[in-house]
């Protein structure tokens, strides 16, 4: 697994991917974080969600960064896709976590919150990041044209179900009674959110409750995932 | 004795094979490109495939090496730890250096730091690539790739060879050089698949060679001796030959059909003649122009 994640890692960064979603959140933190007085447990339930977001397009990224034919080659040489593809989306999960940290960190050295985060604060401030970044990267590995026959479908599917678990709420109230739980398919992002912008008035089970949410509904998701790759293997719906 | 160390000294001493193919078959949608295909490998054999442009070769080994399922039938390797090294009809071209791509691959598969080390270098030197080189392999020929893509291929000497259009870009030494080292990993018991356009007598002699038509897998030497009426292969020679010297020849082969085409001419020759034939066209003093193998329609 050291090995593939060795080679998973050149080939992300000689391949520059990483570039669009690290310059595009980096410049939300700078933003953000431009000005002082910044509320510490909100801003971290926005960075947090952008993260989501980052950990989505970077896992998205991440899973098609070989071309089909070195993939093939790769996938040999591993003796097993599942686990090459279990690199790529374990890879994607600690470059994307790399951001979390940076979005925990990057105001606390700077100064720009009205306080002095607590350790309790900061430690649950790196979980929740790191979490949503699993959650995002478990979600992109379905969007991918391993699974979907364009690129463009399938860019398209990620951006939808993204929109439905920011909406899952206001989903939820919209549909009639007995039917809010099919809210639960979609990804838990609302209960992170929710968590972190009333941190100061929940239990600490209630604090624990959504990371557990989110690694249940990202350990199913990438578990699932890495099933259905083993069945089909390499074989494209494109070709 | 164990039934799984029983297995493994049959396989070494051939008598169980590499890899069975029973009746496995693949469908793309209501396209059906392979079907029923029935092939069993044993250590040390070699089969090249043939086809005509999307007959199904490529499919047909990647569905072998395990790389996509079989819609229908099975694909059954010899043991669970069998060793697939395959070689795609072209490799990207990669950020990275061949020593640094290679030693990735090597590491990927579990290979000892310094036997991968050694085998690296022997690879660089059996296809006459330089090694240690820091020129990456975006800027490579399609020559030089294609030997790096068949270097990571034959990397951990794998018991099974799956190569596709393996000779594709390279010149004639290189192609001199592959042979020697497939030749090679043959003696010492890897089984070789190629698919292959192009004649190559020297592999030939070492090789069954299988057809791919309408998605039917057919032994090509098998089919000729059944029917060479249907023989779909044959020779197309253009070529200059004198008007006196062209009735003779014709008399003494009357299987070639001859066609005018320009100044030249142009022989139509069944494919078991054709050495016969050129040999009898080079002593009328006859000129080659070209030579092409070719597959009848239909």
């Amino acid at each position: 697994m050291i090995a593939l994640l060795e080679y998973l890692h050149r080939c992300f960064i000689r391949s520059y991917r990483y570039g669009a979603p690290t310059v595009i959140y980096a410049a939300i933190l700078a933003l953000i974080y431009s000005t002082n007085g910044n509320p510490v447990m909100d801003s971290y339930a926005f960075t947090s969600s952008m993260l989501f977001v980052a950990g989505a397009a970077i896992g998205s990224l991440m899973i098609d960064v070989e071309a089909a034919n070195q993939e093939m080659a790769t996938m040999l040489h591993a003796r097993s896709l599942v686990r090459l593809s279990a690199a790529k989306l374990l890879y994607a999960w600690a470059f994307a976590s790399a951001l979390g940290v940076l979005a925990v960190f990057y105001p606390v050295l700077l100064g720009t919150f009205d306080r002095m985060p607590m350790p309790g604060e900061l430690g649950m401030g790196v979980l929740y990041h790191t979490v949503l970044a699993g959650l995002g990267i478990s979600i992109a590995g379905w969007f991918t044209v391993k699974l979907f026959e364009s690129r463009f479908y399938a860019m398209f599917g990620l951006v939808l179900w993204i929109a439905l678990a920011f909406g899952a709420r206001g989903i939820g109230n919209a549909l009639p009674a007995g039917w809010d739980w099919l809210t639960y398919i979609l990804p838990p992002v609302q209960l992170t959110l929710h968590a972190l912008t009333y941190y100061g008035d929940l239990s600490l089970g209630e604090k624990w409750l959504p990371i557990g949410a989110v690694l249940l509904y990202a350990g199913l998701s990438a578990g699932a995932l890495l099933l259905v790759l083993r069945r089909r293997r390499l074989d494209y719906p494109g070709e | 004795m164990s039934m799984v160390m029983q297995k493994k000294i049959r396989r070494r001493q051939g008598a169980d094979p590499v890899i069975a193919l029973q009746a496995a078959g693949r469908s793309y949608g209501a396209r059906r490109v392979l079907d029923g295909i029935s092939l069993e490998l044993r250590q040390g054999e070699s089969v090249i495939l043939r086809g005509g442009n999307g007959s199904g070769k490529s499919t047909l080994l990647k569905m072998t090496a395990g790389i996509i399922p079989a819609s229908s039938g099975r694909v059954v390797p010899g043991s669970r730890d069998l060793r697939v090294g395959f070689a795609p009809d072209r490799l990207p071209k990669l950020r990275m250096t061949s020593n640094e791509y290679l030693t990735h691959m090597g590491r990927i598969a579990g290979m000892p730091r310094t036997a991968l080390e050694e085998r690296i270098e022997e690879l660089h030197v059996l296809l006459d690539l330089p090694a240690g080189s820091s020129s990456m392999l975006i800027h490579y020929s399609k020559g030089m790739l294609q030997k790096v893509n068949l270097m990571q291929a034959c990397l951990g000497e794998p018991d099974l060879l799956l190569l596709d259009e393996p000779f594709s870009g390279l010149d004639t030494d290189s192609s001199e050089k592959l042979l020697t080292l497939l030749h090679g990993l043959r003696a010492r018991g890897t089984a070789i698949v190629t698919a292959l356009h192009d004649p190559l007598p020297s592999w030939e002699a070492v090789s069954a060679t299988y057809r791919l038509r309408g998605g039917v897998l057919v032994r090509e030497d098998a089919a000729g001796a059944e029917d060479e009426e249907t023989d779909p292969i044959f020779y197309e020679l253009d070529g200059l030959l004198s008007e006196e010297a062209r009735p003779a020849l014709g008399e003494q082969f009357p299987d070639v059909q001859w066609q005018a085409a320009g100044n030249a001419l142009r022989c139509l020759i069944p494919s078991g003649g054709c050495e016969v034939f050129m040999q009898n066209f080079w002593a009328a003093g006859g000129t080659v122009l070209s030579l092409r193998r070719k597959e009848k329609r239909g």
